[in-house]
């Protein structure tokens, strides 16, 4: 146990109640501008007003401020340390980005300002695009969706509609299983039936398993690339070309594209449409859950379909045009979430053409390092070559007490926090692993070693014990639900 | 050559070390996976690499003719909200504990995290008046998609919806592409004066329809009268939907729950946040509690930790994409926390009094613009009848687009030209005014009137 006695296991965190028990009547958290007009009493304007003020906290300033921060000190962060978690691309973000995406020049911005006032913006999303074309090669580009699942099932509406315009209803998507949850859920959603295949042995569909179930009801193969073992569809020139033989279209899952920047470009093998997820790839802050941002890119055979409103060029200016009659319409108010869209501009100026290269270069090698520093200790169920992640299962801990969420738990106690678990879905008890290319060699280390540690005792209690809150019980949160705080009045 | 870059860690020498212990000579030994018919050998078009200063010198280039360069005055509102923001929500939400986490799958790192969220849900609930509130959507327009596809859940037997034509137009664009696919046959309640009207509600609804979608304030400012409203859908047995783009209104109107409705969703961004040229924001959701396996999006619950301490953690996640694949409630997996919190911390801070005394300057401000407006002669209120919250229609005498152009030449934007929305519409204008706009500024939109409509 020489790892954990190196771990201080005692910073200052500060039990915090919900801001309602803190609440005292007359205290305020902020002034309100002085009202210079006359005052108007609601109930002289509305035949019924609202019957009680909202139960909102009364707090000062310096209570809210506490608040919150103590809070924040129960979380982990990418800021704190490595962040594992594999297909989620736990990365770095750079701080440039937040202070110019959150400068007033920015923030303050109406989609329905004056088009003069909004050229800069404007341009800003021309430029993204433009970006996002060059890393895919990929003729049209849609900012509209507000996240990767949002993409998808934009992504998916496009192929419904691609088929429509040929007069024709196909009504199955197929999806590989190593798919993130996501494509089946959002192929629903755009009202299709899903059709799995198995991966084969090597982790990658092959065109026989393909072969199989095309069909003329195929409107789409779905599948990411490099798929969620952080393997590269080897056999994806054969698959673009069988699906399109068949007019069936060829979705790539853009999840894991930090993988292949400057390396490999899905238009180059027939891709039809794929989404990016730009909190992953172009390293927005994951917020703790969002915001992101999931454009699109697409092959000509569906530029006409993309949603409005979308940009052009008129002379020196650039508009926003919806008079294109066989897009599928609006997915989303306005124009995308646009403070997204800049920070992932800002990264991909602050690293350029070549730099993008490094990045997944430099990402692969640390998965490859990671492959090399664990796979005499966990087993590898599938040795193809690795990218930008590995995947790992417990088969080697069979005997001992412990299993892949064990492992996972216990890491928590040694500072740092976990892979992603139980995922993909074709490798049982999987362990998978992306440290991402902005984790120094050291900082591997602390994750190699303490992994190692873990496999080599594994007569441990009940773990994490070293933690704000110790192992939350997930059961009676569903049985008893308790979803808002329950005052006393 | 790998390029050297200031976000990787990795050294030359280092990197020397990491090849050698993956047994691998180059970087191109690491590639092998990629079949060299789908590799890419050129360089992508993005340019050199730049510096911070590089970079920010250009987007001072770029924006030099943005609104916020000529410290601009703007009357548009249209479903984005101008309202005051204390500097502390920016300074909490740049914490990296709240910014660089990930969604809070474990529970023994995320405190922080889920108690916000949970916090979050307490209020939204309260302020909509309804029993539950999911741990937010996209923005207001999904949310509305999104409980549209919820009451097609609740009531599978019906094909029918019925929409308010007063609902914001871009939020009925993207209800249309949501149900394109789906079998559902959308139909629209005309409006009376500016309202809903209930009449031809009545004569619409039928025992076929799932549901009745209606927006207040609505996209022209007016109160909707909800209740008259929800029980009209109710007598034929459709659920009741409100949507609501300025939540601030809340302070002051009766809240959905209140007024009938069984799935309210709106706009958070109204909460302070920034307006971001349309984005993020932060959508909210809420129904009542019979509905909760039914809703769509993440849900934070309170437990106890094995030490029995009040915690929390994601809950009813056998709703969700990644446990129920195409049979989930919905798709959507990374949605707004951040701008959740944005909205929590801003809600905390603004507090109870706060928030009621903001509505009330909303109004006020508002009802001064209207007098002040109409007293050029030169516009006329549209929906005099009709009471608002921070939003109106004005009718012009000329065209409402050319007086846009020529007050923005001169820095105002004196609302949205409603020919944006419906080219028949040439001269309506729809004037938002929020807290944020003093006496003085109004004055000047009144005097703009004057020289130039």
């Amino acid at each position: 146990m020489d790892f954990l006695k190196k771990s201080t296991g005692h910073a200052v965190v500060l039990e915090e109640p919900p801001s309602f028990e803190n609440s005292r009547p007359g205290a305020v958290g902020t002034d309100l501008p002085s009202l210079d007009v006359p005052r108007i009493d609601p109930q002289k304007i509305y035949k019924k007003t609202r019957s009680k003020k909202a139960r909102l906290p009364e707090l000062s300033e310096p209570e809210v401020m506490r608040h919150f921060t103590r809070m924040s000190t129960w979380n982990y962060a990418i800021d704190l340390g490595i962040y594992p978690l594999g297909s989620c691309t736990m990365k770095y973000n750079p701080r440039l980005n937040e202070e110019i995406a959150r400068s007033g020049e920015l923030s303050e911005a109406h989609p329905y300002d004056p088009i003069a006032w909004s050229q800069g913006h404007l341009r800003v999303m021309w430029e993204l695009t433009e970006d996002l074309k060059g890393v895919t090669g990929m003729p049209g580009v849609s900012l509209q969706p507000a996240a990767g699942a949002h993409g998808e099932l934009t992504g998916l509406m496009l192929v419904a509609a691609y088929h429509k315009a040929k007069g024709r209803q196909r009504k199955t998507i197929l999806t590989a299983d190593t798919a993130h949850g996501t494509n089946p859920a959002s192929a629903a959603l755009a009202g299709f039936q899903i059709v799995q295949i198995a991966t084969g042995e090597d982790g990658v569909i092959h065109p026989e398993a393909l072969a199989a179930v095309l069909n003329d009801d195929i409107a789409a193969l779905m599948t990411t690339n490099p798929n969620t073992l952080g393997i590269f569809e080897k056999n994806i020139q054969t698959i673009a070309d069988m699906l399109h033989e068949r007019d069936a279209l060829l979705y790539i899952d853009g999840a894991n594209l930090n993988a292949v920047l400057g390396l490999s470009r899905p238009g180059d093998f027939g891709a039809d449409v794929i989404q990016f997820n730009l909190h992953k790839t172009f390293s927005t802050p994951h917020g703790g859950g969002g915001p992101g941002s999931g454009p699109i890119a697409v092959s000509e055979r569906l530029v006409p379909f993309l949603p409005i409103p979308r940009l052009e060029k008129k002379g020196e200016q650039i508009v926003l045009v919806d008079d294109t009659p066989q897009s599928i319409g609006r997915v989303k108010a306005f124009y995308g979430n646009y403070g997204m869209f800049i920070r992932a501009w800002c990264y991909i100026r602050a690293l350029g053409g070549e730099g993008l290269r490094a990045v997944s270069e430099n990402a692969i090698l640390n998965a490859n390092y990671m492959r090399s520093q664990l796979k005499d200790v966990l087993n590898l169920p599938i040795n193809a070559p690795t990218l930008h992640e590995v995947v790992f299962n417990d088969r080697n801990q069979r005997e001992t007490n412990l299993d892949t969420t064990k492992i996972a738990k216990r890491l928590i106690d040694y500072g740092m926090h976990p892979m992603t678990v139980h995922f993909p879905l074709c490798v049982k008890s999987a362990i998978m692993i992306e440290p991402t290319e902005t984790e120094s060699r050291s900082e591997m280390d602390r994750f190699v070693n303490a992994v190692k540690e873990i496999l080599s005792t594994p007569n441990v209690e009940q773990a994490p014990t070293r933690v704000f809150r110790e192992r939350v019980d997930e059961t009676k949160a569903a049985r008893e639900l308790r979803l808002t705080y329950r005052f006393k009045d | 050559m790998t390029v050297q870059h200031r976000f990787l860690p990795t050294t030359p020498a280092d990197r020397a070390d990491l090849l050698k212990a993956c047994g691998a000579n180059s970087i191109e030994d690491l590639l092998i996976g990629i079949p060299a018919n789908v590799r890419f050998n050129g360089v992508l078009p993005s340019g050199p690499a730049q510096s911070e200063l590089e970079i920010r010198r250009r987007i001072r280039t770029l924006m030099k003719d943005g609104r916020y360069a000529k410290n601009a005055l703007s009357f548009i509102g249209a479903g984005i909200y101008d309202h005051m923001c204390p500097s502390a929500v920016n300074q909490l939400t740049l914490r990296g504990e709240f910014l660089t986490s990930y969604t809070p799958y474990q529970p023994e790192l995320s405190q922080g995290t889920l108690q916000a969220l949970f916090e979050f849900q307490t209020m939204v609930a309260e302020l909509f008046g309804m029993e539950v509130s999911n741990a937010s959507h996209y923005d207001g327009s999904t949310s509305l998609a999104e409980a549209a596809l919820m009451a097609m859940r609740l009531n599978k037997d019906k094909k029918r919806l019925l929409v308010s034509s007063s609902v914001h137009p871009e939020y009925v664009q993207v209800l249309k592409t949501y149900l394109a696919n789906l079998g559902v046959e959308i139909s629209f309640v005309p409006l009376e004066e500016g309202v809903t009207s209930l009449n031809s509600l009545k004569s619409l609804v039928t025992d076929e329809v799932m549901a009745v979608i209606i927006q207040s304030p609505n996209f022209y400012g007016c109160v909707e009268d909800l209740e008259s409203l929800a029980a009209a859908a109710k007598a034929k047995g459709a659920l009741f939907i409100v949507s609501t783009p300025e939540t601030l209104s809340l302070a002051v109107l009766p809240s959905p729950g209140d007024c009938g409705a069984d799935i309210a969703t709106g706009e958070g961004q109204s909460f302070g946040v920034p307006q971001s040229f349309g984005g993020p924001f932060v959508g909210l959701f809420t129904s009542k509690m019979e509905f909760v396996r039914q809703m769509p999006g993440r849900l934070c619950g309170e437990t106890v930790d094995a030490q029995g301490r009040r915690s929390y953690t994601l809950t009813l996640s056998t709703r969700e994409q990644h446990i129920r694949r195409d049979k989930a409630t919905s798709n959507i997996c990374t949605n707004q926390n951040l701008i959740a919190l944005w909205a929590t911390i801003w809600l905390t801070m603004i507090g109870k009094e706060g928030f009621h005394e903001l509505a009330v300057q909303n109004l006020s401000k508002t009802e001064y613009a209207k007098e002040a407006l109409v007293a050029t002669g030169k516009a006329k209120l549209r929906f005099a009848k009709q009471s608002t919250f921070n939003e109106f229609v004005v009718d012009l005498k000329g065209s409402a687009q050319d007086f846009f152009e020529k007050a923005a030449a001169r820095g105002v934007a004196p609302g949205v030209a409603l020919s944006r929305f419906d080219g028949k519409d040439t001269t309506g204008l729809l004037v938002c005014v929020t807290e944020k706009k003093s006496r003085e500024d109004i004055d000047t939109l009144a005097q703009l009137l004057r020289e130039l409509a």
